[in-house]
């Protein structure tokens, strides 16, 4: 399969799972809430996937440990963070400040 | 029918309005998912086309990363469906508050996005539909035409990582991140998962440490502690 039909196949799933899961709540249940565990589970994956996220997309590179200017990029959108930074200030400042290190080094 | 509603209703005005700073937000947020999809090597229709028809950031911006990892459309899936699984617990929250029958409710249910069913709460176990609807409209349109900004700006661009382009993903996942971390659950969750993912991210095929992760958060099924309950 090409990249662009890997794409399209993606974006049409996304689409179809993305609407059944918001879909399933209003329909399934008549007000009847998950319970507390379950709840806890699904506030909780987030959490976890993202963590995964930041780190796979910092570090790694086709499958091996890849340290360059991304991780301080991802350092540096952390102390924007630690700042109070808006989300679009910590995109931003961590695109511009790795484009700096890759211009200086 | 939110335009209709829009027209109609001053509380969807209102729920506009209070969206506006997240739909700004939004609007730049989707321009640089524009310019990642093109960098990560998605046809820029592709990407337009999911914005209008996933609408839901946190997962595009997590299928994107893993198919530009190389990763398989079944990871690239089932990563969005884990990231969007908060959806369903939204969803049965804000349900009693949607009218009609099944498909009007199904269709009603697709206004919800983070911020557009946070404002809808009103904090008493119910939803202001109005709001819910008037506050998404805004965050739609910034979400889309962003996208396309940011797509013709990623076809344009002669060499995105010189701009520092690669880092959008992981610093906009990283805002999220600190936002998920309200009590120490939540960070033990987030530093197994940062474990599992780079071990396995090293070992397993692209996409599966990023999915394995998600176990994790399964931790969730323990018995609740009385300071876990205090911290959340």
């Amino acid at each position: 399969m090409s990249a662009a039909e890997k794409a399209w196949l993606t974006v049409a799933l996304c689409t179809v799972t993305t609407f059944l899961i918001r879909a399933f709540g209003p329909i399934a249940v008549g007000g009847r809430a998950f319970g507390a565990r379950t709840s806890r589970v699904l506030a909780l994956l987030p959490a976890a996937l993202l963590a995964a996220l930041v780190i796979t997309e910092t570090v790694i590179q086709d499958g091996e440990l890849d340290v360059d200017a991304r991780l301080a990029g991802v350092a540096f959108a952390g102390v924007l963070l630690w700042r109070g930074a808006s989300v679009i200030w910590v995109v931003v400042g961590a695109a511009a400040f790795t484009a700096l290190l890759r211009l200086v080094f | 029918m939110s335009t209709s509603t829009l027209r109609s209703s001053p509380v969807a005005r209102a729920g506009a309005r209070d969206a506006l700073p997240f739909a700004a937000a939004g609007f730049m947020v989707a321009i640089s998912f524009g310019i990642s999809a093109r960098s990560a090597g998605m046809p820029g229709l592709a990407a337009i086309a999911m914005s209008a028809f996933v609408y839901a950031g946190a997962a595009q911006f997590a299928a994107v990363a893993i198919l530009g990892q190389g990763g398989s459309v079944l990871a690239a899936v089932l990563a969005a469906m884990l990231m969007n699984a908060r959806y369903l617990a939204m969803g049965v929250a804000i349900g009693p508050s949607l009218k009609g029958g099944r498909v009007r409710r199904a269709l009603e249910g697709q206004a919800v996005v983070d911020a557009s069913w946070a404002l809808a709460n009103q904090g008493d176990g119910r939803f202001s539909r109005h709001i819910l609807f008037g506050s998404s409209a805004p965050q739609y349109v910034t979400w889309l035409s962003g996208t396309v900004v940011g797509v013709l700006a990623g076809s344009v661009l002669p060499d995105p990582e010189a701009l520092g382009i690669d880092v959008v993903f992981p610093a906009f996942f990283l805002a999220l991140l600190v936002g998920e971390l309200k009590d120490r659950e939540a960070g033990a969750v987030a530093i197994a998962g940062i474990v599992i993912a780079v071990v396995l991210g090293l070992l397993a095929p692209a996409g599966i440490g990023i999915l394995a992760a998600s176990v994790v958060a399964f931790a969730g099924l323990r018995a609740r502690r009385p300071d876990a309950e205090a911290g959340a």
